[in-house]
């Protein structure tokens, strides 16, 4: 077969799934926005529509009107920015360890790690309710944060592990025979290839920190110190759920980690790591 | 094409947006992180509910935690009128509103609970009051309701309902606003089949066959069978047999009755017939969208689903509230205990400013707005009276009904403390299994009836 | 092979180089031990306990007795049943849809940047929005699934996805498949960017296809990637409640109700510590033994260290 035919093909077939992939995502998406542009009234009627009837920007201005849903960004926001630092850090450091070292107690670490994962949340909440309250980190932003990297480090040091175990030593031990030291060979070498790692890992717990209802909900009793996603189950009453104010508020408050990641995403380039090897 | 622009224009106005965010972010962090650290240290102070800063700084002003257990966007509004008008009457006294979600707030009260970290006053549900109340943590309100003014206006039985809960007879909580289960009907869908709202159980099956038409998509009802499904099931048993004991002289529960068993085959037969076949897991969600969105032309839920259902019929017009059908034997047996309240903590420091705000929510001029704006009865007699009352056709409906001399309350067994436990891992699931056939009524009425007995012989010994 | 000092000082630089990894893996530790070892250690404990809030006066030690109960608890082996069979299915298809799709994106082609930001969109949003987006897609009469198929013509009269237990399980899963994708896609993304291109271009100077190159060099390059995020995801899955809980709560008849559910619940919403704590611990040990076996059975970390 003519290579040229055959590159068609496949690239139509190429097409086909991106397409597929595409509606299969996308509709949901599409859904949630014209859901959030719809009144009420249409939105629980019967008859489906597939654009809204009445167009309205009201589930907007009041989701974003609603008592201190601005407050809330703001919190998520400190939260999130300073949750993220901590953690992309520290799993560089444990991923780093995992991935390069041999030590004793090595799969004893791993297997920590992954017990702290074995546990949803929820159970360990009145525990960590009683230790938060010892150290004073009740109604306070800062302890969400150290609830925050507790639970995501782990996850996230792991993850570190993989992307750093695949980009070859021996380069950094050629950049430690030129005569760096390890720790300049590491930032200066290692830490330019690992750079779809730590993005990837900055938006995972990024993410994490932004959505984190639980504990939120139950060690923050102000108002004012709340974040979105508590503003948001609010939302949802016992008799009454607006949906398209939801939409609406959910939609406001994915802006923000859809605009890193596509910060994020131009960190996921084919390619990099060979031309980092070859110089 | 369409798409296309619309995303770059959404890019491009939340690059803004959140240029605009970051900036606030970032000025307002540094600011927020002061503000938030300094209103730390007061605010563990105050949630320890030492209050000591509040009272010990500025000399007089009290700060009186408060949380809200069903907040939204409407309630917390009516709520922060409330709580402007009660500060301008006392002006000593500040309250601090937290709202929390309805799905999440007792575990949030437990958990404070067990950390000592409750509010001065927090809003109750009945639903889940005895299991708050058993952990034995909520102050009895019995001397200061006697020396207060509201005494003699609050509603004897809501009162009752709540003494009978707890195992001293003492009052743990004020109600502070009534619920009514009703039968909500579609006018026009009643209208076109030339059918009046059911008045007895008889015509309640015989209508809902009747105004089911598949091919148009409408059925006669819809049938809760998720979340909750056991708490109107038992409200429909005991109106239907027309009695008020669950349990009978010997303790033994009345739930498995020949009855109560021809009732539950004949209701569940109505599932998939002349209900949506969706019934099966839904929940109040579901079942309200059923109705509001005309494939079902009777709902049972409470006066809660009113605003609901006014923006679905876009206007009070096209929907009915409507009493459950009335017993064979002629008795109307209502479910007394859909109360919400208020309720003091044991951490609580200032006592009397908290029950003066308790007191306010009782009093005819909170309570009377307050439930005038959640379209629910007021726990306060005085209320009744208000010119509001005739413009709600579902509180008035509600009003007549358990006026009525043949209105008589059954004794839910909400003070069990397991009741909740039972409902949830036991009966819901074998409900769900009686729709899919997969159980006979039968089986599940003793199943359910076998538990309940236990329970209460325990809560009894 | 490494580089280290010579004479005298060697041994203190092996000394130090050996300390390296205690001290990098330090600061992840203190958060652990600060803030977990303890609400993890209760788990355990109260286990061994009868502890209902609602009952604090019956509270006693009981040892193995919450044990024994569970064996013959008809739900949990079922909601561990279930649990096993929502696991599965999540992390196979999550699995090869993921890394279909990173593939695919790993690929140039016009408008990559903007799809990438699409394929991530399920994740980034509020579970509180994707759990009530989902029920208003599924709802059989208010459903924007069955309006579609209607209109196409595929179905004729309106399915109750989530009432019908033939339809309930697999719509769930679907549901969460579509939350799940991007995790993989991405991961797996980030993870061929270090696959260095001159590898690439030997199995094309070789005359191998794009399936051959996808299968003897891409994917046993990302092994140690699949198999940390298969685990990873096998634990997040077990442990993930929320969109079963709003689309289903569980029914019909326990047929979606999974073991971390089943505990939830029994801890939180009846308030019964003890036996929940049960569950938690014998969930525990199920995932602990998985992890093991699993890291062992794949041969995790091999090549690397030998």
């Amino acid at each position: 077969m003519n290579p040229k035919v055959k590159h068609g093909i496949s690239r139509t077939f190429f097409y086909i799934a991106l397409l597929l992939f595409l509606i299969f995502i996308i509709i949901p998406i599409y859904w949630c926005i014209v859901t959030s542009f719809k009144h009420s009234a249409e939105i629980t009627s019967s008859v489906v529509t597939y654009w809204p009837k009445q167009f309205t920007v009201e589930n907007y201005i009041n989701a974003w009107l609603q008592s201190g849903f601005e407050i809330y960004f703001r919190n998520s926001l400190f939260i999130s920015v300073i949750g993220v630092v901590f953690i992309v850090v520290i799993s560089v450091l444990s991923g780093y360890a995992l991935a390069r070292f041999k030590f004793k107690g090595k799969n004893v670490y791993m297997l920590i790690l992954l017990c702290t994962q074995f546990i949803p949340g929820a159970m360990l909440l009145t525990p960590m309710f009683l230790i938060f309250k010892n150290l004073g980190l009740l109604n306070n932003l800062f302890g969400i944060v150290l609830v925050d990297v507790t639970f995501h480090v782990p996850f996230n040091a792991i993850m570190m592990r993989g992307f750093i175990s695949g980009i070859d030593y021996t380069i950094e031990e050629a950049a430690q025979i030129d005569g760096c030291s390890r720790l300049q060979a590491v930032c200066k070498v290692l830490l330019p290839i690992l750079k779809p790692g730590i993005a990837t890992v900055a938006a995972y717990s990024f993410i994490s920190c932004w959505n984190e209802f639980l504990f939120t909900f139950m060690f923050i009793s102000k108002q004012n110190l709340l974040t979105l996603p508590v503003g948001l189950k609010n939302m949802v009453g016992e008799y009454t759920i607006n949906y398209g104010q939801l939409a609406a508020g959910a939609i406001i408050a994915v802006i923000p980690t859809l605009i890193l990641f596509s910060f994020v995403q131009k960190n996921l380039v084919g390619g990099l790591s060979a031309g980092a090897v070859k110089g | 094409m369409k798409l296309k622009i619309g995303k770059r224009a959404l890019a491009a106005g939340s690059a803004a947006l959140l240029g605009a965010g970051l900036l606030a972010g970032c000025g307002g962090s540094s600011s927020g992180t002061t503000t938030a650290a300094g209103s730390t240290t007061a605010g563990t102070t105050t949630a320890g509910a030492a209050t000591t800063a509040a009272s010990g700084s500025s000399g007089e002003k009290v700060t009186v935690t408060f949380w809200d257990e069903n907040a939204g966007d409407q309630r917390t509004e009516y709520y922060q009128k409330l709580i402007e008008n009660f500060e301008k009457e006392n002006p000593n006294i500040h309250i601090e509103y937290l709202g929390l979600s309805s799905s999440d707030a007792l575990s949030k009260y437990q958990t404070a609970i067990t950390a000592g970290e409750t509010p001065d006053v927090g809003g109750v549900n009945n639903a889940w009051f005895a299991t708050l109340q058993s952990m034995g943590h909520l102050v009895s309100l019995d001397d200061m309701l006697s020396g207060s003014s509201i005494n003699s206006e609050m509603d004897q039985n809501y009162l009752s309902v709540i003494k009978n809960e707890a195992k001293d007879g003492k009052i743990y909580m004020m109600p502070t606003s009534a619920n009514f289960i009703c039968l909500w009907t579609n006018d026009s869908l009643f209208e076109k089949a030339g059918l009046q709202a059911p008045k007895t159980w008889d015509e309640f099956f015989a209508d809902a066959d009747k105004l089911t038409d598949t091919s148009n998509g409408v059925y006669g009802y819809t049938i809760r069978g998720g979340a909750s499904s056991p708490a109107i099931l038992i409200d429909f048993i005991y109106s239907y047999l027309g009695r008020t004991d669950v349990f009978d002289e010997n303790g033994k529960c009345t739930i498995n009755s020949p009855e109560a068993v021809d009732f539950v085959t004949k209701y569940f037969g109505l599932y998939g017939k002349d209900t949506p076949e969706s019934d099966i897991t839904a929940g109040y969600k579901e079942i309200s969208a059923n109705f509001d969105s005309g494939v079902s032309a009777m709902l049972t839920h409470n006066l809660g689903s009113y605003s609901s259902h006014v923006t679905a019929f876009g206007g009070t017009t096209g929907f009915t509230c409507n009493p459950l059908p009335t017993a064979s034997n002629g008795k109307y047996i209502n479910n007394g205990s859909a109360i919400t309240g208020l309720a003091m903590f044991d951490t609580c420091q200032h006592k009397e400013e908290a029950w003066k705000w308790i007191e306010y929510m009782c009093s005819h001029e909170g309570n009377s707005f307050w439930n005038q704006s959640i379209g629910q009865l007021p726990t306060n007699t005085k209320a009744y009276d208000d010119s509001w009352i005739q413009d709600f056709q579902n509180i008035q409906t509600a009003i007549n009904t358990v006026k009525q001399s043949n209105c008589e309350s059954y004794n839910i067994p909400m003070y069990l403390p397991e009741y909740g436990t039972i409902n949830q891992t036991y009966i819901e699931p074998a409900i769900q299994s009686v729709m899919s056939g997969d159980m006979t009524a039968q089986e599940m009425l003793d199943e359910w009836a076998e538990k309940l007995t236990e329970a209460y012989n325990d809560y009894k010994s | 092979m490494r580089k280290a000092g010579t004479g005298v000082s060697m041994s203190r630089a092996a000394a130090r180089r050996r300390a390296i990894p205690y001290v990098l893996i330090i600061p992840s530790l203190i958060f652990i031990f600060a803030f977990l070892a303890y609400p993890l250690g209760t788990i355990f404990y109260y286990s061994t306990q009868n502890y209902i809030m609602s009952k604090p006066d019956a509270r006693a030690f009981v040892g193995l007795q919450n044990f024994v109960k569970m064996f013959s608890d008809k739900i949990f082996l079922r909601s561990l049943g279930t649990s096993a069979k929502w696991v599965l299915a999540e992390v196979i298809s999550q699995l090869f849809l993921g890394m279909t799709l990173a593939l695919l994106l790993d690929t140039k082609f016009k408008g990559r940047g903007l799809y990438r930001c699409i394929v991530f969109f399920p994740w980034a949003v509020s579970g509180v929005l994707t759990s009530m987006l989902w029920s208003l897609i599924y709802n059989q009469n208010i459903g924007l699934l069955n309006s579609i198929l209607m209109d196409l013509g595929i179905i004729t009269k309106k399915v109750a996805w989530l009432g019908n237990s033939k339809t309930v399980f697999t719509a769930t899963v679907i549901a969460e498949i579509w939350r799940g994708i991007p995790f993989f896609a991405i991961t797996f993304l980030a993870a061929l960017q270090s696959i260095p291109s001159d590898l690439h271009e030997a199995c094309v100077v070789d005359g191998g296809n794009l399936m051959q190159e996808i299968f003897y060099i891409k994917i046993p390059m990302l092994k140690d990637t699949i198999i940390l995020t298969t685990l990873l995801r096998t634990v997040w899955e077990f442990n993930n409640v929320d969109l079963i809980l709003t689309l289903t709560g569980g029914g019909p008849s326990y047929r979606t109700t999974t073991l971390t559910m089943y505990m939830t619940n029994t801890t939180i919403t009846n308030g019964d510590f003890g036996y929940g704590s049960t569950l938690a611990v014998a969930a525990f040990i199920i995932l602990l033994l998985f992890a093991i076996i699993y890291l062992k059975l794949s041969g995790f970390g091999k090549e690397q260290e030998s």
